[in-house]
C-alpha cells in the first residue's frame, strides 16, 4: 500500500490560499449579482414618474412627499429653483432597499402665482 | 483514517464550490434574461415615444390609438397580448419579446383627441406601465416662463 506523505506547513498554506482565493472570487461575484438584481423594482418606480409629475402639475400641490410601494419607495422633493418663485425643481428619488437607485429632476412652472 | 478524513473534507469542499458555481451560473443566466427584457422594454418605450411625439394628431381607436402624421396614418392596438402596428392596411406585431397587457387612454374634453396613453408591458413577470401625456407641453411653458421672467 502506498503511504501518503504528511503535508508540510508550506503545502497547507498553498492549499488554504487557493481555497480562499476561489471562495472570495465566488462570493464577490455572488454579491455583485445580488446587488445588480434590483433593476426591476427601480424600473417600475421609474415608469411611474411621468404619472406622478403630471399629477403634481395638475393638482398644483407642490409638497414633499414619500410614496411607499411593495418593493420600492419614491421620494418627491419640491424646492424653489435658484430662488425663482416661478419655478420649482422637482426631484424624484427611487429608493430600493434603503438605497437611492435612481434620481430624476424636472423644472416645473409654479401655476399658483 | 487520515486519508478518509482528507477525502471527506475534499469532497465537502468540492461539493460546496460546485454548488456555488452552479448557483452563480443560474443567476448570471437570469440576469442576462432580465436585461434582455429590460432592453426590449426600453427600445419599445423610446420607439413609441418618438412616434407619438412626431404625430400631428392622436385620436382614440378601439383598444388602441391612431397617430396622424403628415402623410401617414398609423394605428396601434393590442390583440392577444401583443402590440400591433397597422400601417397601409398591413398589421405587424411589434415588440415581440415583451407582452403588452393593456392599453388605455384618456381623452380631452372634445373626446376626439387623446390626452394621455398608458400601455402596460409585462417584463419578466412584472407589469411596467408606460405613460405618455400628449398635452404635457412642459418645454413651451418653461421657456415662456423663463422669457417673461
Amino acid at each position: 500500500m502506498v503511504k501518503l506523505k504528511a503535508f508540510t506547513l508550506f503545502d497547507s498554506l498553498i492549499a488554504v490560499t487557493i481555497t480562499a482565493i476561489i471562495m472570495s472570487t465566488m462570493s464577490l461575484s455572488y454579491g455583485y449579482l445580488i446587488d445588480a438584481d434590483k433593476p426591476m423594482s427601480s424600473m417600475v418606480g421609474q415608469a411611474e414618474l411621468p404619472k406622478l409629475l403630471f399629477n403634481l402639475k395638475e393638482s398644483k400641490s407642490y409638497f414633499n412627499e414619500s410614496i411607499e410601494k411593495e418593493t420600492y419607495k419614491i421620494e418627491q422633493i419640491v424646492e424653489q429653483y435658484k430662488g425663482n418663485a416661478k419655478l420649482f425643481l422637482v426631484t424624484f428619488n427611487i429608493i430600493v432597499n434603503s438605497k437611492i437607485t435612481y434620481t430624476e429632476q424636472h423644472l416645473i412652472e409654479n401655476e399658483e402665482r | 483514517m487520515s486519508v478518509l478524513v482528507g477525502m471527506v473534507i475534499s469532497g465537502l469542499m468540492i461539493g460546496f464550490v460546485y454548488s456555488i458555481y452552479t448557483n452563480l451560473n443560474q443567476m448570471t443566466y437570469n440576469y442576462q434574461s432580465v436585461h434582455t427584457s429590460i432592453n426590449a422594454f426600453n427600445i419599445a418605450k423610446a420607439d413609441l415615444k418618438r412616434e407619438i411625439e412626431s404625430a400631428a394628431k392622436i385620436s382614440p381607436y378601439p383598444n388602441g390609438f391612431v397617430l396622424e402624421q403628415q402623410n401617414n396614418i398609423i394605428q396601434y392596438y393590442v390583440k392577444e397580448n401583443q402590440l400591433i402596428k397597422k400601417q397601409n392596411a398591413v398589421d405587424v406585431v411589434i415588440f415581440e419579446n415583451i407582452e403588452t397587457i393593456k392599453l388605455s387612454h384618456t381623452t380631452e374634453n372634445n373626446k376626439e383627441v387623446l390626452a394621455s396613453i398608458r400601455i402596460d408591458f409585462l417584463v419578466e413577470k412584472q407589469v411596467i406601465p408606460f405613460y405618455i401625456y400628449t398635452i404635457d407641453d412642459l418645454q413651451n411653458k418653461l421657456n415662456l416662463s423663463l422669457i417673461h421672467e
